[in-house]
C-alpha cells in the first residue's frame, strides 16, 4: 500500500512539469496525454525497483517512448499539418507558431530540442538519456532549428542562425 | 540565440493542460506485471521444452546410429545398411566404377545398384546390361571387385545373349564373361572363393568363373530349389542340396547322400574346411558341421543365434568365422550381420556386426574384424526410422508449445494496447 501512495503523491505533485514536457514532446495534445499515461503506466509497474526520485526515469520512459511511438507511426505522423487547435490554448501568436512548428518536426527532432533547451540538458546527457553519441544530439539539434526556422520564419530570430549550414 | 530558444520553448509548454492520469493506473500496472511474471514463467517452461526437443531429437538422430556417410569415415562396413528409398538423392548414376574400395553393394527400393565405399560413401552406378530381375550384383571378400549379371535386353526369353561382368572398383576396368548355354538369360547369385579370385554364379544355369578369364565353365546345377554353391581358393566347388552335398572340380569328386529334412543355410569353403549350417525341423537350434575336405572328418557342433531363423552365408572374416545374414522370416525386411566364431567345434559362438535394413546386401567380409564390427555412420537425410519420427515429433510438440506462447503473448500485448 505505501508504493501505492507513494506513486499517487507523485502523480499528484508532478503531473503538471510532466504534462508539460509530454505536450513539448508530441507537439499534439492527445499524443501527450497517452504519451504521459503510457509513462506512468510503465513507471507503475517497476515501481518496487526505482530506488531514489522516480522522475528521471519517468522521463527517460517519456523520451523513448516517444521516439518508439513516431517509428511506429512515422508515415502518419510525417503528414500531420500542425497542431490540433482546437485543443491548443493560444497565449501570443508566437507560442503558437512556435507550437505548430514544432508539431511539424519529428519526433526525434522534439525530444531532442526538449532535452537541450527546456531540460536544460548537456548534448552528452541528452545522448546519454536517448541512447545516442553526443554527435547525434548536435546534429538533431541542428536540423530541427533549421527546420523550426523554415516552417516559421518569423521564429528565426530565437531559433538562432548557427545552423545555417545545416539540413533543412 | 539558444537562450531565447530556451525561454520560448519552456513558454510554449505553458500552454499544456495538466493531464489527469487514470487513479487506477497503479492497480491496473500491478495487475500487468503479475500477467507478465505468469508469461515469463510459461514462455520459460515452452522454450526449455522446445530446447530439450531439439537436444532430444538431436541424440535420437545419433543414437540412430549412423547419420550423413560423406564418403570421409573410418574405413569398415556399416554397422547400419539402409534401405534405400526411390526419392534417395544419389545424384545421377554413374558409369565410373572406379569408386574404389567397397564394403556393401545393395539394391535401392527401385532396384538400382548402389555400391557404399569403404569410408561410408554412397555411389549409385549404371552397370551395363544389369537388368533386374534377371540379374544381382555382389562385391568380392576383399571389396575390390563388384559381379554382375548383364544381357543383350530386358527379355527373358532363351537364347538371350547374357553373361557376368566383373568390375575392378580401383581401375573401374571391366571384365566381361560371355555364357554359353541357351537357357534364359539369369544371373541371380554370386559366390566368391574367400581370397577373391574364383567365382561361381547361379541361374537357369550355373558356371566357375577362374582367376582372369573370360570364360565360364558349366558347373553340375542339381534340380533342387534350395541349391547352395561353394568354392575354395584353389576353385573347388562344393553343392550343397536338401538331398546331397557334391564336390565338383571339373569332375564330380563326391556325391554325398544326406539325411531328409536338413536344410542347408551355409555351404561354404575356407581354408580347406567345409562348413555346413543345417537348421532341424525349425526349432531355432542351429547344428553346425565342419567337414574337413581334406580328411573328410567331420565334427558338429550346436549354434544359437539368437533366436533368429534363417541364415544366409555372406563370407568369411578369417579361416574359422564365417559372416551370415540372419532373418527372422524370409519376408522380414530387417536381418543381422553376425560373424559365426567355429574356432572350437563343441561352442560355437556369434557375435553381432550390424544390421541390415536394405536389399539385395552383399557384404566385403574382410572388412570386418572381431575388433572392427559395423562402423557407426552418420545417416543420409533420407534414412527414415521410427527414432527419427519420434523426435521430429518431439520437435513438433516443442515447435507448437513455442507457437501457442507467442500467440499468447501477441494477444495479451494487443489487449493491454487496447
Amino acid at each position: 500500500m505505501r508504493d501505492e501512495d507513494d506513486f499517487a503523491a507523485f502523480v499528484a505533485a508532478r503531473s503538471p512539469a510532466l504534462s508539460r514536457t509530454a505536450y513539448l514532446l508530441t507537439g499534439d495534445v492527445h499524443h501527450a496525454e497517452d504519451l504521459l499515461q503510457t509513462a506512468l503506466f510503465k513507471a507503475a509497474k517497476a515501481w518496487h525497483r526505482i530506488e531514489g526520485d522516480p522522475e528521471p526515469y519517468v522521463r527517460r520512459i517519456l523520451y523513448t517512448q516517444n521516439i518508439s511511438w513516431w517509428r511506429r507511426r512515422r508515415l502518419r505522423e510525417t503528414a500531420l499539418g500542425g497542431y490540433d487547435e482546437a485543443q491548443s490554448l493560444p497565449d501570443t501568436e508566437l507560442r503558437l507558431a512556435m507550437i505548430d512548428a514544432l508539431g511539424r518536426l519529428t519526433a526525434r527532432q522534439r525530444t531532442v530540442l526538449v532535452l537541450r533547451y527546456v531540460e536544460d540538458l548537456t548534448e552528452v546527457e541528452a545522448a546519454a538519456q536517448l541512447g545516442i553519441t553526443a554527435g547525434s544530439v548536435k546534429s538533431i539539434s541542428r536540423q530541427a532549428r533549421a527546420r523550426l526556422r523554415t516552417l516559421a520564419p518569423e521564429l528565426a530570430e530565437f531559433v538562432g542562425a548557427e545552423a545555417e549550414g545545416g539540413s533543412a | 540565440m539558444t537562450g531565447r530558444l530556451s525561454e520560448e520553448l519552456k513558454q510554449a509548454g505553458d500552454l499544456a493542460p495538466v493531464f489527469t492520469v487514470a487513479p487506477d493506473t497503479y492497480q491496473r500496472a500491478r495487475r500487468a506485471r503479475r500477467r507478465d511474471l505468469g508469461l515469463a514463467v510459461v514462455s520459460s517452461v515452452a522454450a526449455v521444452a522446445l530446447i530439450a526437443g531439439i537436444v532430444t531429437s538431436a541424440a535420437a538422430r545419433e543414437d540412430a546410429g549412423p547419420l550423413p556417410a560423406d564418403g570421409q569415415g573410418p574405413v569398415g562396413v556399416p554397422s547400419v545398411v539402409y534401405g534405400i528409398p526411390s526419392d534417395a538423392d544419389l545424384g545421377p548414376a554413374s558409369s565410373d566404377l572406379a569408386v574404389g574400395r567397397s564394403a556393401v553393394s545393395q539394391l535401392t527400393d527401385d532396384e538400382e545398384p548402389v555400391v557404399i565405399d569403404d569410408r561410408g560413401g554412397y555411389h549409385l552406378l549404371d552397370l551395363p546390361g544389369f537388368s533386374r530381375p534377371l540379374h544381382m550384383l555382389s562385391l568380392s571378400p576383399d571389396g575390390r571387385q563388384l559381379a554382375w549379371g548383364w544381357s543383350e535386353s530386358a527379355s527373358s526369353a532363351k537364347g538371350t545373349p547374357f553373361g557376368v561382368r566383373i568390375a575392378d572398383l580401383d581401375s573401374g576396368e571391366v571384365r566381361e564373361v560371355a555364357i554359353e548355354t541357351g537357357t534364359s538369360p539369369y544371373v541371380y547369385d554370386f559366390t566368391w572363393s574367400p581370397d577373391g579370385r574364383w567365382l561361381v554364379w547361379e541361374g537357369i544355369g550355373a558356371g566357375r568363373i577362374a582367376p582372369g578369364q573370360v570364360v565360364s565353365e558349366p558347373v553340375p546345377r542339381p534340380g533342387d530349389d534350395n541349391i547352395l554353391y561353394a568354392v575354395d581358393d584353389s576353385g573347388v566347388v562344393s553343392i550343397a542340396t536338401l538331398k546331397a552335398l557334391r564336390v565338383w572340380d571339373g569332375e564330380l569328386l563326391s556325391n554325398e547322400v544326406r539325411e531328409t529334412g536338413w536344410y542347408p543355410s551355409i555351404s561354404t569353403v575356407a581354408d580347406g574346411v567345409l562348413v555346413e549350417t543345417i537348421q532341424r525341423d525349425r526349432d531355432d537350434t542351429f547344428t553346425t558341421r565342419h567337414r574337413r575336405l581334406v580328411d573328410g572328418e567331420v565334427v558338429e557342433a550346436i549354434a544359437t543365434l539368437d533366436d533368429r531363423s534363417f541364415v544366409s552365408d555372406l563370407g568369411w572374416v578369417d579361416a574359422r568365422q564365417a559372416l551370415v545374414l540372419t532373418v527372422d522370416t524370409p519376408a522380414s525386411g530387417v536381418g543381422h550381420l553376425d560373424v559365426l566364431d567355429l574356432s572350437d567345434p563343441e561352442d560355437t559362438t556369434s557375435y553381432r556386426v550390424g544390421e541390415v535394413r536394405g536389399q539385395g546386401v552383399t557384404v566385403a567380409a574382410d572388412l570386418v574384424a572381431a575388433d572392427r564390427p559395423g562402423i557407426e555412420r552418420p545417416a543420409q537425410a533420407w534414412v527414415v526410422d521410427e527414432d527419427s519420427s519420434s523426435s521430429a515429433a518431439m520437435l513438433a510438440i516443442g515447435g507448437a508449445g513455442g507457437l501457442v506462447v507467442v500467440a499468447g503473448l501477441g494477444w495479451w500485448m494487443r489487449r493491454r494496447r487496447a
